[in-house]
């Protein structure tokens, strides 16, 4: 039985391994106080919501919209969801609680532990049905009414009755009926445990009692030796039996751990929406497009991450971007460039991954890939020089970036001058752009800006962070041509004229 | 069960032609030592622990015969058939002895008699497959064919034939019983069986909804103490009550047939352990590339030669650790006898003494050695010298001690015997070593024997129109790479010396500029 919840198909959808970027793509977009935000103090939910962000991108737009689908499910009914994840959680601690410690391995305690085991497990698959039965009919998504037409199908009332019955019959409660063969030796081999139905044959049993009436023996009370031997026999009988109940024990167990695992993801997202909702932070379910399709617009996107981490309210962002290849941003510092760039990162993190973005509309078309390239402030364990450091990087990513990834720069090439910086990046960009990689490029490299500007390529959209006349930051970003010098180079000329000035000629 | 009279043909070891042990010298401890020779003992013993390899080392044969007899075998069982089919027979009877019944067998009915039915099963599957598959192997050899034909005349008598027909009827009727036990607490019945369902398939039925990936089997495997218990004698005693007439059979069984294993494939178990052993341990050389051959071995001629021969236990060694193994060559004609051995330490001078000595050794006992080609003596022994580290108190003492082995090293040779001397007297003065080892050469030129000796004196190269001197050599662009190779030459005398010391720039001339005046 599957559980199909993060996935029509895939029974791993948290499977596959983080891309090795994924890491620095974390550092550069703060995802993990987006995960933290999911954890709710919760290690659990924190790892399962930290996977889903980590292999975002691998999740395809089918996948998208169908976690999308049961997301609403339980926006809409938050209760029943966390009641169902609450359930799969007691399972598998009451599994914990019960056997810690005490697993042995021989047949005959395997065979007891397991059918306590599934004996605690049938518990939890009628309290499933009873929430199956409750919900069916509120929740709408094409997972979770799949979902519950699985369990009311599977677990109907007639196998659950059937499974107690050999639960029951597996207790052993009239002895151990074992065939056996005479192997070498005279050894009894093959000891194969039987099915007791007493019943059906107990006519024909009786009769041959009758003909071999000294048929049967009883050890001597005190006959510890003969005692183990006996054990030992019906040890080898249970072996097989043990096994496949132990494996079956494990197979029931795997459902709740794997219904634990997909709900997981989901009840993050409710810690997260309520979170947010509390800070008045405005959410919705992103409008996801096919890869290629060169969407984006979007109204009052922000940063959740810094929504989460300030009290102030947090300015959102609105663009249309459609059939933008490439966005420059430019602008003063401290301008909210850099929060932006991240916005745009996480949303599109989060929107793979399923989950609701912080914007009020959002659109954009699935990305094969999601790069960032940040420059570092500082690191301490660079051992070479920046520019080094930063092209390694650089060069890392290259082996990775395909058509319809997303690259995310952030002051790359800053770390030598101006001249050879925009030549690098010049290089890189259009390299990158005739690879079909989207790029969003924060930069201080006028000379490289203004000539991008130059081009007029109706691809490429400019955004500069803004001041107002007095020089009040307004952390928007408004679609505006880069400007023909920083304001650094005011100062700078205004220093150094003034200077000049003064100097007697 | 062989009655002397009926026995079909003069069969009787594969080692040895004829039923008369071959003439044979026992081998000195000192030697195997020094020649390595224990490490390969060592490792062929190895391969077979179960059986007494190391021995069929230390009896050395010492007429032609039996050593072209033993070369035909080991031809033989070259190829895979051969092998398989002698290495099967050793495993199956080794299983049969398992099943042998045991004295404390007896204190439990039918468990003697149950012994004896499993062994002679065994030992049935053992011959009859001996047979077949040795056939199948066509052997050229006079041993193997020797066997084959015994093989044949065997299972064709009463004996054989008796023995396979009622053990193979006595164990199907035991094997086709099906019996029930059930156990509650301290109580067991026995009932006959009715097919009952087995419980495993059922409950993978009820469970098989949730089937995922497999998983790790959760019991420990249960180990059964093999043999026979007071609970399952009782068992046992409960299902012959069910089936009278098997068991009644299988007591039968066991008085009829006591003691039917065949001495002389008694012997030949015993025996083969070491030809498969020795060519286990030759497989991965071969596999490496090491050239091995039967050496012509004559008990006359005592101009002998080899190309491209090495020491095995080194080779073994190396192959092992995949490293290149340097072959030699050696060749004496007309009245030379002795090699003398000179040149650079860790040149590689002992090891050529040693597979001088291995090869004469193993050719001896028949074996194939490592060399492309050979043409060896066949010795009335092998004896040796190597210098000894351990007892050195003094100079003195030391050298007495290394007279001593000497004289016995020479009073137990005679103009038959091989001598290997590596070293010897290193430890004296160069005039003391000179004399004594010019005395040693004269006793053994006297003898006439053959050997080798490995010197730093220069001068034993030279010492009569019997030996031969041999440079281990070294690399002319860099000398201080050795290339293991020994070469047939006058010795070097300081060369070697200078050139090292031009190397590290301490030459006269090189010191004069160096160190200012």
């Amino acid at each position: 039985m599957k559980v199909l919840l993060l996935s029509r198909d895939a029974t791993d959808a948290l499977g596959s391994e983080p891309p090795p970027h994924a890491d620095d793509v974390a550092r550069d977009l703060e995802l993990d106080t987006l995960w933290n935000a999911m954890g709710g103090g919760d290690e659990f939910l924190r790892d399962v919501a930290r996977h889903a962000l980590l292999t975002a991108t691998a999740t395809d737009l089918d996948t998208v919209r169908y976690r999308q689908g049961v997301l609403g499910d339980c926006l809409r009914n938050p209760g029943d969801a966390r009641a169902l994840y609450a359930l799969a959680v007691t399972t598998l601690d009451r599994k914990r609680r019960g056997w810690l410690g005490v697993l042995s391995r021989a047949p005959s305690a395997v065979v007891n532990q397991a059918v306590a085991h599934l004996q605690m497990l049938l518990e939890m698959l009628v309290e499933l049905r009873t929430i199956a039965d409750r919900c069916a009919p509120r929740f709408s998504s094409e997972g979770f009414t799949a979902l519950f037409e699985r369990v009311q199908r599977e677990l109907d009332d007639a196998y659950l009755e059937r499974v107690q019955a050999q639960l029951t019959e597996l207790r052993l409660r009239r002895g151990t009926l074992l065939s056996a063969r005479l192997g070498d030796g005279n050894e009894g081999v093959d000891h194969v445990l039987r099915r007791d139905d007493g019943g059906q044959r107990a006519w024909k049993r009786l009769f041959a009692r009758l003909g071999a009436a000294a048929s049967s023996f009883r050890l001597h009370p005190r006959d510890d030796a003969g005692a183990r031997i006996l054990a030992g026999m019906v040890n080898e009988g249970l072996e097989d039996v043990a096994n496949a109940l132990a494996a079956s024990a494990d197979h029931v167990q795997a459902f709740f751990v794997q219904l634990r695992s997909e709900l997981a993801f989901y009840v993050g997202c409710l810690n997260l929406h309520d979170t947010l909702a509390a800070r008045g932070q405005a959410t919705c379910l992103p409008d996801a497009s096919p890869a290629g399709n060169r969407d984006l617009r979007f109204t009052g996107l922000t940063d959740p991450c810094l929504a989460l981490h300030t009290s102030a309210a947090v300015v959102g962002n609105t663009i249309e971007a459609d059939g933008t290849d490439l966005i420059v941003v430019t602008g003063a510092n401290q301008g909210g460039k850099t929060v932006f760039l991240r916005s745009l990162g996480v949303a599109q993190t989060m929107m793979q991954s399923g989950m609701f973005v912080a914007a009020e509309a959002f659109r954009s078309d699935v990305c094969s890939g999601l790069f960032t390239h940040f420059r570092r402030e500082e690191d301490p364990s660079m051992a070479h020089g920046k520019l080094d450091e930063e092209l390694a990087r650089l060069s890392a990513l290259a082996d990775r970036l395909g058509p319809d990834a997303w690259l995310l720069c952030n002051e790359s090439f800053a770390a030598t001058n101006q001249r050879e910086g925009s030549e690098i990046a010049r290089q890189v960009v259009s390299a990158l752009l005739e690879r079909r990689v989207r790029m969003a490029f924060v930069t201080h490299l006028t000379e490289f800006a203004l000539e991008l500007h130059q081009r007029s390529d109706p691809s490429t959209l400019f955004l500069r962070a803004d001041r107002l006349q007095d020089g009040t930051r307004t952390f928007h970003l408004v679609a505006a041509p880069p400007l023909e010098t920083g304001f650094g180079e005011d100062v700078y000329r205004e220093v150094f004229e003034s200077y000049r000035s003064e100097e007697p000629s | 069960m062989t009655v002397a009279g009926v026995e079909p043909i003069g069969f009787a070891s594969i080692l040895h032609p004829g039923a008369e042990k071959s003439r044979e010298t026992l081998a000195t401890s000192d030697c195997f030592r020094d020649l390595n020779l224990d490490a390969i003992v060592e490792g062929v013993a190895a391969l077979r622990p179960e059986a007494d390899v190391a021995s069929h080392f230390w009896a050395i044969p010492r007429d032609l015969e039996t050593v072209v007899y033993r070369q035909d075998v080991m031809r033989d069982l070259e190829s895979d058939a051969a092998w398989r089919a002698a290495d099967t027979f050793c495993l199956r009877m080794r299983d049969m002895r398992v099943r042998w019944p045991r004295a404390e067998d007896d204190r439990v009915r039918y468990q003697r008699a149950r012994g004896l039915l499993d062994a002679a099963r065994r030992y049935v599957e053992a011959v009859r497959n001996l047979a077949r598959d040795l056939a199948a192997a066509s052997p050229a050899s006079a041993g193997v064919r020797g066997l084959r034909a015994y093989l044949d005349t065997y299972l064709g008598g009463e004996a054989f034939r008796a023995l396979e027909a009622e053990s193979g009827r006595v164990a199907d009727e035991l094997a086709a019983i099906r019996y029930v036990v059930r156990v509650r607490g301290d109580r067991v019945s026995v009932q006959p069986y009715t097919d009952e369902s087995e419980a495993t398939p059922i409950v993978e039925r009820v469970f098989e909804r949730f089937r995922g990936a497999a998983t790790r089997n959760r019991c420990e495997k249960v180990v059964r103490d093999g043999g026979m218990n007071h609970v399952q004698a009782q068992i046992v005693e409960r299902v012959a009550g069910l089936h009278p007439a098997t068991f009644d059979a299988l007591e039968a069984f066991g008085t009829r047939h006591d003691g039917f294993i065949d001495p002389v494939l008694e012997r030949f178990e015993r025996e083969v352990p070491f030809c498969l052993a020795y060519m286990a341990y030759l497989a991965p050389l071969r596999a490496a590339g090491l050239p091995l051959c039967y050496p012509d071995m004559s008990p006359e001629r005592k101009d002998v030669a080899a190309h491209d021969a090495c020491d095995l236990a080194l080779a073994a060694k190396l192959v092992g650790q995949l490293a290149e193994v340097v072959l030699n060559d050696f060749e004496l004609h007309g009245a030379e006898r002795v090699f003398v051995v000179t040149g650079p330490n860790q040149g590689g001078k002992t090891t050529f003494a040693r597979a001088f000595g291995q090869l004469h050794v193993l050719g001896a006992l028949g074996c194939p050695v490592p060399a492309r080609e050979a043409r060896l003596y066949l010795c009335d022994r092998v004896v040796t010298h190597f210098e000894r580290v351990e007892h050195v108190e003094t100079l003195r003492g030391k050298l007495h001690d290394d007279l001593v082995r000497i004289r016995d090293v020479l009073d137990a040779a005679t103009s038959d015997s091989i001598f290997v001397l590596n070293e010897i007297f290193s430890s004296a003065t160069s005039a003391d070593a000179l004399l004594l080892g010019r005395r040693v050469l004269a006793r053994i030129s006297e003898l006439d024997a053959l050997g080798v000796c490995v010197t730093f004196l220069d001068e034993l190269t030279t010492f009569d129109e019997k030996t031969v001197s041999l440079v281990a050599g070294i690399d002319p662009a860099d000398p201080t790479e050795r290339t293991f190779r020994l070469e047939r030459r006058p010795a070097d005398g300081l060369a070697y010396a200078l050139a090292i010391a031009r190397k590290h720039r301490v030459t006269r001339t090189h010191l004069l500029h160096r160190i200012r005046s």
